[in-house]
């Protein structure tokens, strides 16, 4: 056995139709089976990644929708704004009208009132005066003096009631 | 029948001392590999796998050296060739 | 020492069918049953068996492209063949009865001049003729001699190393056996079945460098 003898031939022939034996028996079986599964694997992972680029297509669509949707949105709320905004300066400026007329119209009638009781004021004025100064002077003045203070008194009574129509105008 | 004699004590001692030298340098070489994989492993652990396999395969290039001295001793003593021509 | 002499059993022609010829029958068997059973049912999903079948397959197949990428299933018939045959070779001669077929030197040798007869058929099977014969005369013809020198001395080294790896364990294992039969040799026997193993690895790691080195444009490595 530690010398070389005929059974090598034997030993050559055992190996060969064991590898052929092992290949036909134990390896070709296998290696299909592993890339077999290899291959479902990879299928499986191509058809995955294709099912996830749809659902990214569909998703996108989809946003864009609402993207679409969320802009007209905003355009009709816009829109309302700006004629909410319209109604709304015009209510405004009509009410500033009306209020300003509603002013006007009173500040006239008071103006006209006061106009009146100041007339009627004069004139009662004038008449008292006229009677007091008659009664007091009548027995101590000449009719010339008399005339002179008499307009000094109306004068005087003139300014004092423009005065007081001044007051009341502010007021 | 001296002659024989002496052939077959040269013989013995011959292998007894083919295996005690031949084992020396052989064993020194692998220690020598060893003690590297090892510094080379406590160095770098990750590595562990292909030193190893590295290693492995070193040992067996340098222990085949010792193995031809076992087979040439062995052949001295069980398979001389030369037997047959001392003992016509 | 009955255990260097092998035993005739009967002559086939001028051929002897020693003791070695039918342990390796025996376990060539044993490997074929064991893989037609282990194969018979392949299923999608692995059982345990299978996992392990798988895994044992898988393995060569990555040692071989660690070597040589893309050659995995190429190679895996032969190297495969040989890492089953030598590591049930080497563990047969742990069963009482039977003996190692890989102590032997033919089994060996026989196995290394399988080797030696694969590299150039790989060789020009993958580069052709050409390119194949070209590695010899790299970096120039003298070197030839010294290259056809290296693959037979490599052929030789690999048969050696297998089989006085082998028959030492076994004489190791006989001598303790003889000393005292009962519990000494049982843990050179442990020892038996780990050398084996390892023996197996590194014929099957050399095969893989040599064929890769043939297949690839490169030297082929010396060993």
């Amino acid at each position: 056995m530690i010398s070389i003898d005929r059974s090598i031939i034997f030993q050559i022939i055992n190996f060969v139709v064991l590898v052929m034996l092992l290949f036909r028996f134990l390896f070709k079986p296998v290696v299909k089976a592993l890339d077999n599964r290899s291959q479902h694997i990879q299928d499986e992972l191509s058809s995955i990644e294709k099912a996830q680029q749809k659902a990214d297509e569909t998703k996108k669509k989809y946003e864009e929708e609402s993207k679409m949707i969320h802009q007209k949105y905003q355009e009709m709320v816009e829109t309302a704004n700006q004629e909410a905004a319209k109604i709304k300066s015009g209510i405004i400026d009509e009410a500033y009208r009306e209020g300003e007329k509603i002013k006007q119209t009173h500040e006239e009638k008071a103006r006209s009132e006061i106009q009146k009781i100041f007339s009627s004021l004069k004139t009662d004025i004038i008449d008292i005066s006229t009677e007091m100064a008659s009664k007091i002077l009548s027995h101590s003045i000449t009719p010339s003096i008399q005339d002179e203070i008499i307009d000094k008194m109306l004068d005087e009574a003139i300014i004092r009631i423009e005065a007081q129509m001044e007051v009341s105008h502010e007021q | 029948m001296q002659g024989e004699i002496l052939f077959l004590c040269v013989t013995v001692v011959t292998a007894g001392f083919a295996i005690a030298i031949g084992v020396i340098f052989p064993a020194l070489g692998q220690g020598k590999a060893c003690a590297k994989a090892l510094e080379g492993i406590a160095r770098q652990p990750e590595a562990t796998g292909p030193i190893s396999r590295t290693l492995f395969v070193g040992l067996a290039l340098l222990e085949s050296l010792a193995i031809y001295v076992l087979v040439v001793s062995l052949i001295l003593l069980f398979a001389n060739p030369l037997l047959k021509y001392v003992f016509k | 020492m009955e255990f260097l002499t092998t035993k005739i059993y009967f002559y086939l022609g001028t051929l002897p069918v020693t003791k070695t010829v039918v342990s390796t029958w025996l376990v060539m068997g044993a490997l074929i049953i064991a893989s037609i059973l282990a194969t018979r049912h392949l299923k999608f999903i692995p059982g345990r068996w299978q996992n392990i079948l798988e895994m044992f397959v898988e393995g060569i197949i990555n040692m071989i492209e660690d070597m040589s990428p893309h050659n995995g299933k190429q190679l895996l018939p032969l190297v495969g063949a040989l890492a089953l045959f030598i590591g049930s070779a080497n563990l047969a001669g742990l069963i009482p009865g039977l003996k190692a077929p890989t102590s032997d030197f033919n089994t060996t040798l026989a196995l290394a001049l399988v080797v030696f007869c694969a590299v150039p058929y790989y060789g020009v099977k993958n580069q052709g003729w050409k390119n194949y014969l070209k590695v010899y005369i790299t970096p120039s013809p003298i070197m030839a001699p010294f290259h056809i020198i290296s693959e037979v001395t490599r052929t030789f080294s690999l048969a050696l190393r297998l089989f006085g790896n082998i028959l030492g364990e076994e004489i190791v294992i006989a001598i303790l056996f003889i000393l005292s039969p009962l519990i000494v040799p049982v843990p050179m026997m442990l020892f038996a079945i780990f050398t084996g193993v390892i023996q197996a690895y590194i014929f099957t790691i050399l095969t893989i460098v040599y064929l890769s080195a043939a297949i690839e444009k490169e030297d082929s490595a010396e060993g």
